[in-house]
């Protein structure tokens, strides 16, 4: 039934509250019209007996006079009116109470009762008399019939003076009662028609409240609030359907605007690492510009210095000439390209040689390289930067043989590139400062021959998907530095 | 999220109000129609009926009479009707007991005088097969079934040594009695009476006393004729009696009163028939010397008896008497007191 309740269509339950509204006053008026009847019904009867009593006396009357006209005349139309007569009131007298009770009234009936029948059997009589021309009996009957016909009318005005005052009684009562139940008859009107307007407002305010819900919901979320809750849905109506629709919709709208959402978030890192590559790739390039400074009348200069050297026989000026050539031709023709962990070491080894060559055998260089990873790509400028760093800031200033050790190996963990040295080493907040700091200023890059620590990581970043790929320990103050760089295994991957 | 408004609390209290208020309605209809129709389906039903017959309906001692019949009859299962009592117009005993006897009761309990008419019509009326019970006066020369009541020459015995005593304690040699009672002639019962003061008072008055004896009948067929001749009597010294003897409750009780009225309290020594609460505060106060009391209770039980002997065994005893008494100022003091502690009024049994 609530189910079904439920599923009612707003015409079904607009219909169902009218017609229980008008049901409900139907009832309660049909229950006072019939009871009002009943209430007149009581007070037709109650002075039927009153009438009977009276009806009795008449038809009495009419016997006694029967029977003195059938006495007096003894004709046809006179017997005929006494037998009419006679069954008339044995008719009357037999609707009298015949019982003994202590009821007063009921014991008074059935006196008169007796005394009617002892009536009609004198009256009987009477009439075989004068039929046997009996003139002395039935003028002593005559007599008799008329005492009894005495008797009889004064026990019934006897009785209906009672009655009537019983009656007057029960009619007085009955009006009372009348009163009584116009009252609770006004009361019952009221309480119907008050519960009818209330269970109106209530039913109506039942179909409304979710039909204002979903338009302040529509406001909502037109004005843009599409957080709140889920609308409530009371029952399976029109408004139930469209209210569960509506909250459908709001989910399903919540849910684009997530996925926009994450898109758009998508998008601006890729922008940022759009922005940030061009942003190192700019340093790069201002610093490559620093750095062509007349390239080709440098490298022009220096191929000139190499055949001086060859024509002079000056093996190792000619063998510095080529390295530095080298070193920069790799300078200009490597920047923002890819290049191998081989290229690296060769542009390493040139570095080294050059500088072996301006400090002396102030320090030492080894590495230690696995054959097998050469051809591994990596961004170009990253070993020599490094390299160039340690030897810079690391053992320069040494007062014993500084060393510098470059180690590319295959670990667990992919391709382990380390440049170590037993320098100066590098403090802890130093070290978070340059792995987790932000990049440098493009101004703020040192020496013209590196690209500084912070775009080498940043490139290496770019590179390898944003892994950070760069680690730096030392054991603090001079204990040297370890600058490991570890990428993964493209032959893994 | 699906929720289910409730307003069903409201709904069921508003519907329970609405029905109640149907149910007091119907309720009170209901009731109605049982009032007006249950008296008369709820009365009990009787085997038998009979009717009491009583000159005066009003009299004390003949309601006590009818109270203690119906009572006893009520244990036969037989309803005993003070005939006459609800009719609007006054007929005489005879005529009450041959309209009874029309009616078709069962009994008949009446008082009877030893008139022929009496006679006749008691007659009469045991031969149409309705038994006839006498109560307190007798018509003995009658087919009556039985007579329960007092032994009238006893009660003129008494009264006579009464007046005896008063004589001899307070009045003169010459000396008046009246003897006043009601009806359309003097009854053999009232006769007895009187004979029976006259032959006490001849044989224990001593000699010298000269007794005037007169005898008043007040006929019943004016309603006030027991007040206005009572009135009368006490206006003048010359009608007054020395001793006024009342022969039934009515008289006595407006005899009294007009001794009262008239300022002659003591002028005339009244001795009384029946006691009722009036009466023995009069006896106390010395307004009445005496009453005769009559069992009345014993005398309505006896009745009823007596008709239903003579129905289960075809006979009864002819002649019952019941217990009487003279009753004076303490005897009276007495009996107001125990009426006071509410114990119930009796005539003490000899």
């Amino acid at each position: 039934m609530k189910e079904y309740i439920r599923h009612m269509t707003l015409l079904q339950k607009l219909v169902s509250i009218c017609s229980i509204s008008m049901l409900l006053v139907l009832v309660a008026n049909l229950v006072i019209f019939s009871q009002i009847d009943q209430l007149n019904q009581q007070i037709e009867v109650v002075y039927t007996d009153n009438i009977n009593l009276e009806d009795l006396s008449e038809k009495l009357e009419n016997l006694h006079l029967s029977i003195e006209e059938y006495v007096s005349a003894r004709s046809t139309d006179a017997i005929e009116a006494y037998y009419r007569d006679e069954e008339a009131f044995r008719n009357q007298v037999e609707m009298l109470n015949n019982t003994i009770t202590d009821n007063e009234i009921l014991l008074a009936e059935k006196n008169i009762r007796g005394l009617s029948e002892a009536y009609l059997k004198v009256a009987g009589n009477i009439i075989q008399a004068k039929r046997g021309r009996n003139v002395k009996k039935y003028g002593a009957l005559s007599n008799e019939a008329d005492r009894l016909q005495a008797d009889i009318r004064a026990c019934i005005e006897s009785l209906n003076a009672k009655q009537f005052s019983i009656s007057s009684e029960k009619y007085v009562g009955l009006l009372q009662q009348m009163r009584q139940m116009k009252s609770f008859c006004y009361l019952l009107l009221l309480l119907v028609l008050i519960g009818n307007i209330l269970a109106t407002v209530f039913l109506a305010g039942r179909l409304m409240k979710p039909l204002k819900d979903l338009t302040d919901a529509a406001d909502s979320v037109a004005a843009g609030h599409f957080d709140r809750e889920e609308l409530e849905i009371f029952d399976m109506d029109e408004v139930g359907i469209v209210t569960d629709a509506f909250n459908k919709m709001l989910a399903s709208i919540r849910s684009y605007i997530r996925q926009i959402q994450e898109n758009m978030e998508r998008e601006n890192a890729l922008k940022e690492n759009e922005f940030r590559m061009q942003g190192y790739l700019k340093d790069a390039q201002l610093m490559y510009l620093q750095a062509q400074i007349k390239p080709h009348f440098l490298f022009n200069t220096l191929n000139a210095g190499v055949q001086l050297a060859m024509m002079e026989d000056a093996g190792k000026t000619q063998k510095l000439l080529e390295n530095t050539a080298a070193f920069y031709r790799y300078n200009v023709s490597k920047i923002n390209k890819s290049s191998t962990i081989a290229e690296e070491i060769e542009m390493v080894d040139s570095y080294i040689y050059i500088s072996k060559v301006r400090f002396g055998d102030s320090f030492v260089f080894e590495k230690d390289v696995d054959e097998t990873l050469l051809e591994r790509k990596i961004p170009s400028m990253i070993l020599q930067p490094l390299v160039e760093n340690a030897f810079k800031y690391g053992i320069k200033d040494l007062e014993f043989t500084g060393r510098i050790e470059l180690t590319v190996q295959r670990t667990g963990d992919g391709i382990r590139i380390s440049i170590w040295d037993n320098g100066n080493g590098i403090s802890k907040e130093r070290i978070s400062q340059i792995l987790e700091g932000p990049a440098p200023v493009t101004g703020n890059v040192k020496e013209s021959s590196g690209l500084g620590m912070h775009n080498v990581k940043e490139r290496l970043k770019l590179f390898f998907d944003n892994r950070s790929v760069l680690d730096i320990e030392s054991e603090g103050e001079g204990m040297g530095t370890e600058i490991i760089i570890t990428i993964p295994d493209e032959e893994e991957n | 999220m699906k929720k289910k408004m409730s307003g069903v609390p409201a709904i069921v209290g508003y519907n329970l109000v609405i029905l109640v208020i149907i149910g007091i309605i119907i309720g009170k209809t209901i009731a109605t129609q049982v009032k007006i129709q249950g008296e008369e389906a709820l009365a009990p039903v009787y085997e038998k009926h009979y009717a009491l017959i009583s000159a005066d309906t009003d009299d004390e001692f003949w309601t006590k009479v009818y109270e203690s019949a119906k009572e006893k009859a009520a244990e036969q299962n037989t309803y005993v009707e003070w005939f006459g009592k609800n009719l609007s117009v006054n007929y005489s005993v005879n005529e009450l007991a041959r309209m009874a006897m029309n009616a078709g009761v069962d009994g008949i309990i009446m008082p009877a005088t030893d008139d022929d008419e009496s006679k006749s019509l008691i007659n009469t009326i045991v031969g149409s097969g309705i038994p006839v019970v006498t109560a307190l006066s007798d018509c003995h020369e009658s087919m009556r079934q039985s007579y329960v009541g007092v032994n009238n020459y006893d009660i003129g015995q008494m009264y006579g040594e009464r007046v005896k005593e008063l004589v001899l304690r307070r009045f003169r040699k010459n000396i008046r009695v009246m003897t006043v009672v009601s009806g359309d002639h003097f009854s053999n019962s009232q006769n007895l009476i009187q004979v029976g003061i006259r032959e006490y008072l001849g044989a224990n008055l001593p000699g010298g006393y000269i007794v005037q004896y007169e005898t008043e009948l007040i006929d019943q067929s004016n309603t006030f004729a027991t007040e206005e001749f009572f009135n009368n009597l006490f206006i003048s010294n010359a009608t007054l009696p020395d001793i006024l003897i009342c022969l039934d409750e009515k008289g006595t009780r407006c005899a009294y009163r007009a001794s009262v009225d008239h300022n002659r309290v003591g002028d005339s020594m009244i001795l009384g028939f029946y006691y009722t609460k009036d009466i023995l505060s009069a006896l106390e106060k010395e307004i009445l010397d005496s009453v005769m009391a009559v069992d009345a209770d014993e005398i309505g039980k006896g009745t009823v008896d007596a008709l239903a002997d003579y129905q289960e065994y075809g006979y009864s005893n002819s002649y019952s008497t019941v217990t009487i008494q003279l009753l004076g100022q303490a005897e009276a003091a007495s009996i107001l007191q125990r009426e006071t502690e509410e114990i119930p009024v009796e005539v003490k049994g000899e």
